[in-house]
């Protein structure tokens, strides 16, 4: 009982993990329309800038605000510096998807050099058990990443359905140039979602590192997992997103019960790959994939 | 001049995947991740061939390009329906799928050790033994196949390919 408890939270708390870059990456790829490799260094920013400022004395609150906010800041000016004078010069979804992987590789060797490769316990935090309930162990880490996820998705779910910024986001989303008639200034609008991206995946960086450790290709490892959920999840939004993070979790610990650990990774992307496959040939493409094809 | 010679052969194999790319994202406008997993299944199955069935060098060759041809045109398939950066999302799915299975089927691939004691390459009674025979085996395939793709791009079947790239509708 104790065990399969145990196996029961560890899967909500990978998939709490997957459903938060997965809402970062949502927000950058819905209303960017290519594949943000960039989104990656927002990830891993905050954890290496919160390290930096509690390890010269800050409180965790402190450092964690200021890792957000770096992230923040590199969401926010890859939009302004690169993405947008590209899009306006008319470059296609590839030229940004290649733009945005230069970038990122860029700011990952720069924090290789910085720290180094090794990988880096997160100061002040471990993995100490803190409460014990049916048997299973649980973290304080899942316990933060399993309540951040809950309050992002609700904090997304009103923002993007109850605001007069989330009417915003889809008009630009939908049509940018019919938002723009209408008066929107999609610039500011695809500025303000990098920034909200950079937040949410700064969160979900630094909560990954209080779980295991940080190194400086975190960011692209837990980005294609966010890019398997956005994929899997399609068009249906903050809580499409939720289930295919659930989804995609249990996936993989299914596969890992019949195989070995090593293949974790490995039976996501072949979920992944499947479900394009079947998707592709059964309906030609559904929701957000169908209209990216139509724009391509 | 090991050095240089290594460099060379080096140079000419990333030359020829080169080649391979341009034909599929150059001329067919198919942005495809997955060039690196092909080129994979090709070396993997040579080697295999080699190691396991002692598949002499040409048959373990000609036996590898079938597979990695096939595992592209099975990665071709989707094709039909999906183009973009849905296409580049699937190539890229296929491509960290397949570099997994290379790492985790231990049994076959030996993982993240790699195989080695791979037989030399023979060709008839040329028995690739120095580096400078690996560099001029690995020169001409590189010549060879640059001609093949020439040939294949002047041809009305390269025609095709491009107007692939400028209106597949049309095409």
């Amino acid at each position: 009982m104790g065990l399969a408890v145990q196996h029961v939270v560890n899967t909500l708390s990978t998939a709490s993990g997957y459903a938060l870059i997965g809402m970062s990456f949502w927000v950058v790829f819905r209303i960017g329309r290519f594949l943000d490799v960039c989104h990656a260094l927002s990830y891993v920013t905050a954890p290496y800038v919160a390290y930096t400022m509690a390890r010269s004395g800050a409180p965790v609150w402190l450092a964690t605000l200021t890792g957000v906010s770096a992230s923040v800041l590199v969401g926010l000016g890859s939009e302004q510096i690169l993405f947008r004078h590209l899009r306006d010069k008319g470059a296609s979804s590839l030229v940004l998807l290649l733009a945005s992987f230069g970038a990122y590789v860029i700011g990952e060797n720069a924090l290789s050099i910085a720290y180094g490769d090794d990988p880096i316990p997160f100061p002040g935090t471990g993995g100490g058990c803190t409460m014990v309930i049916l048997g299973a162990h649980f973290t304080s880490a899942q316990v933060w990443r399993l309540f951040a996820c809950g309050a992002i998705a609700a904090g997304l779910g009103f923002l993007f359905s109850r605001t007069t910024w989330g009417t915003k986001y889809r008009a630009v989303s939908d049509n940018p140039q019919l938002a723009t008639i209408t008066g929107i200034s999609h610039a500011m609008v695809i500025g303000q979602a990098y920034a909200l991206a950079g937040a949410v995946a700064g969160i979900a960086g630094i909560l990954a590192a209080r779980d295991t450790f940080m190194d400086s290709a975190m960011g692209l490892q837990a980005l294609l997992m966010g890019v398997v959920v956005v994929v899997v999840a399609g068009d249906h939004g903050i809580p499409g997103v939720l289930l295919s993070a659930a989804g995609v979790a249990l996936f993989q610990f299914l596969g890992v019960t019949v195989t070995s650990s090593g293949w974790h990774n490995t039976t996501a992307f072949i979920l992944l790959f499947l479900f394009m496959v079947c998707q592709a040939l059964l309906k030609d493409g559904t929701g957000l994939f169908r209209s990216l094809s139509a724009s391509n | 001049m090991n050095y240089a010679l290594h460099i060379l052969t080096l140079v000419a194999i990333f030359g020829v995947l080169s080649g391979s790319l341009n034909l599929v994202a150059g001329y067919t406008g198919f942005v495809s991740i997955a060039q690196a997993a092909v080129f994979g299944i090709g070396a993997y199955a040579s080697a295999v061939l080699s190691l396991r069935l002692d598949c002499p060098f040409l048959v373990s060759s000609l036996l590898a390009m079938a597979g990695a041809a096939t595992a592209g045109f099975a990665l071709a398939l989707p094709s039909f329906h999906i183009r973009g950066d849905v296409f580049v999302i699937l190539t890229f799915a296929f491509q960290f799928a397949v570099a997994g299975v290379f790492n985790n089927w231990v049994a076959m691939t030996r993982g993240s050790v790699g195989l080695y004691g791979i037989p030399p390459a023979a060709i008839g009674p040329w028995v690739l033994t120095s580096r400078q025979d690996y560099a001029i085996l690995a020169v001409c395939v590189l010549g060879a196949t640059q001609w093949m793709i020439w040939r294949i791009v002047q041809s009305p079947f390269g025609r095709v390919l491009m107007s692939i790239r400028g209106d597949e509708m049309l095409t």
